[in-house]
Formats: structure tokens, sequence, C-alpha cells
């Protein structure tokens, strides 16, 4: 299966991460109201890490990393990705993360819908997890809007490599048929808007 | 790496141990709780088992290890039991485990978990281990409750057997080394 490269969505264009992408990412990343909330990203997080996950992304198979490039800008202001792909079971996970600055505009969940449209319609999973440290709750309710469910609750789960906290971790897990009915509700909602 | 028990003794495996392997993975009974292994089970399967352990014992970062179950009085394999996912920074592990059906009900489950998990907590220092265990499943959930795993979370549709092919939940447990040595102490105490 060919996974798409890009994604066009209104205001955003998800495509692969690309060697000049680093300043806006070490712009985004480096900043631990972001990266206290992610697994692996250290602080500070220097040219150097953005550029070892450059390399690091471009090899990566059954993996599709977006760089969420704001188009009116031009500008990469963050990035989600859809990992661990496994056609035969029908799962995936995915991660995001969002450059402070453009927090609350509504990018996450536009990209959010880009790509598990993909996930489910195209590539036809069954089932994409997420893991959430407990106390970023906007993460959270971002897969609640498309249905995820809160499936379990990892008591000190992972440490943090940013902060070197030790972390409890919500599984979520979004099912297609928990994806169906949420955008049936989202589609619903937007044309009570538009009246 | 061998860690010996009362009755047991965990190892790593090698090719002379594949017609016991294969007489205990090849049963529905068994092998319908596993993520990865196929039915039947054939020679092939168990080889191909065998030579992926022997393949990552030689690596220098290890992230798996896998042992077999040998019941020391009749020198047979009667099982397995591995750490995946082995994390150094994260100090985590996941762990999985198989007794063949004709062994079980006889507590040598219950004394190979003991062993891996003193030294995974122990000689590995880690600080957190995961098991995966599918919802039907209770004689699994209740092995790991007894050295001190809580279930933490019911990931619905969460994964296909690949042994019957269905959809299976599953149940997240988890043990951290502090519930484990509280769960030890306790079972001395009842000794």
């Amino acid at each position: 299966m060919r996974l798409p490269k890009k994604l066009v969505t209104q205001r955003l264009l998800l495509r692969p991460i690309q060697k000049d992408d680093v300043d806006d990412i070490v712009e985004g990343i480096n900043n631990l109201n972001v990266s206290k909330w992610l697994l692996k990203v250290p602080y500070p997080y220097h040219k150097k890490d953005a550029q070892g996950w450059v390399t690091k992304k471009i090899k990566k198979k059954n993996d599709m990393q977006f760089i969420l490039e704001l188009k009116s800008e031009k500008k990469a202001i963050g990035a989600m990705g859809l990992h661990q792909i496994n056609l035969e079971q029908g799962t995936a996970t995915t991660g995001y993360w969002l450059s402070e600055k453009y927090w609350r505009y509504g990018y996450g969940s536009e990209a959010l819908g880009a790509v598990l449209d993909v996930a489910f319609n195209k590539l036809n999973l069954r089932k994409v997890e997420a893991a959430v440290f407990v106390g970023n709750p906007a993460s959270g309710k971002l897969l609640e809007k498309f249905g995820g469910q809160i499936e379990g609750l990892k008591r000190k789960a992972v440490i943090s490599k940013a902060t070197g906290k030790i972390m409890d971790e919500y599984i979520y897990g979004i099912l297609k048929e928990d994806y169906k009915k949420a955008v049936k509700k989202i589609n619903k909602n937007k044309k009570l808007k538009r009246g | 790496l061998k860690l010996q028990t009362k009755r047991l003794l965990l190892r790593h495996g090698t090719k002379a141990d594949v017609q016991d392997v294969m007489e205990g993975i090849n049963n529905l009974n068994i092998s319908k709780w596993l993520l990865v292994v196929p039915y039947p089970y054939t020679k092939k399967d168990a080889l191909y088992w065998i030579n992926l352990n022997l393949e990552s014992k030689q690596k220098k970062n290890k992230e798996n290890l896998n042992l077999f179950i040998e019941l020391s009085a009749e020198k047979k394999i009667i099982g397995g039991m591995g750490l995946s996912k082995i994390n150094e920074f994260q100090k985590t592990a996941t762990i999985g485990y198989w007794i063949s059906e004709k062994y079980q009900g006889k507590g040598y489950g219950s004394e190979a978990l003991g062993a891996l998990l003193k030294y995974s907590f122990d000689k590995l220092k880690l600080r957190r281990i995961n098991a995966e265990v599918f919802v039907g499943n209770p004689s699994s959930g209740k092995l790991l409750e007894k050295f001190g795993a809580v279930n933490e979370g019911f990931r619905r549709k969460s994964l296909i057997s690949k042994a019957t092919g269905k959809i299976m939940d599953e149940y997240i447990y988890g043990i951290l080394k502090e519930d484990y040595q509280k769960a030890v102490n306790k079972l001395k105490k009842r000794k």
C-alpha cells in the first residue's frame, strides 16, 4: 500500500519533512510548554536534534510523518503522524505537536481530521491509538472530538525526556466506528453553524 | 543467562528444543491467547522462533530476552517466558509467557514469573513492567496479580490473534517495582 505524501486542508498543507524545516522545528519544539508533553524530545532542543529527527523520519518505514505547514505563512507550525502502521492488524498510533504561538486556532483539529481520514478511509485501519501524558487535557480533548476514548491509565508509564519526570499516561483508542460517529456529529454541527 | 528455581530452569533455547516447543504451542488452547503465533504451528515456525531469539541474544543492545522454561526433573521444555521492548532509558519492558497445557495448574507459571521478575527488577533495575492479556484468559491475569500487577486498562478490539483470526479485547497490566516488592513480601509472609 502506497502511503499518501501530501494532504491539503483549508488552511494547512500536511507534507513530508524537508531538511530546511529545521529552523521552524527548533522554534516550535524548543519550548518546554510543548516538549514536556512529548516522550523523546530533549530540552533544550538544538538544531542538531532537529536534523537527527528529520534524517530518522525520512528513512523510517511503516510511518507517515507530516509537517503541518500553515499555507498563508509557508511556515512549519507543527507535526503529526501515523506511526507503527500495521496493515495486517489494521492498527496504528498517532502523535502530534503544535507550536505554542499557533495553539487554539483549530489547526490541530484540522490536521487530525485529515490524518484520521487517511487512516480509516484510505488505509482501512480498524483502530488508531494515542498515548497522552496525564495533565495535558488539550491533547485528550482533541482525540475525543474524533471519537477517542480513554481505555487505560498507565501509572508511571514513561519518563519525559524534556523534563526527566516520570509521567502517568492515558491510553486513547479510536475505533473506526467511533470515528465515523464523531465525524457525522461534527458535520452536523458545521451545517447548523452555517444555518 | 540461566535462572534456576526449585523445579525449573529458565534458559535460552537451542535447536534441540524444536520438538518440545512445537508440542507445547501447536495447541489452540495455548496459541489462541498469544498474539503472533500461527495455528497450526509447524516445525518451521518453531525453528524460526528459536533462531530469532538466538540472533537477538548476539545483539549488543538487547531489546528482547526470551527464555524457555525447562522442567528440571524431565529435562523438557514446558513453556516460554520473556521480556520484549526492554528500554534502558525508560527502565521498562513488556513481559509475556506460555505454559504447555499438560503442565498447567501446577504452579510452574508462578515459579517462572517470580524468577524473571526478580531478575528484571533486581538485576536489570527496571522500574515498570507491562503485560497485555487477552480478555477471556483470567488465569494469565491472576498470575500477574499475584506479583502485584494492576489492571490499568481495557483496550477495545485491540489486536487480531494470529492463531484464531479473531479480533480481541485486551487488558493492560502494569507492575511497578514497588507493587512487586509489596507482593513478594506478602508471599514470603504466607510461606
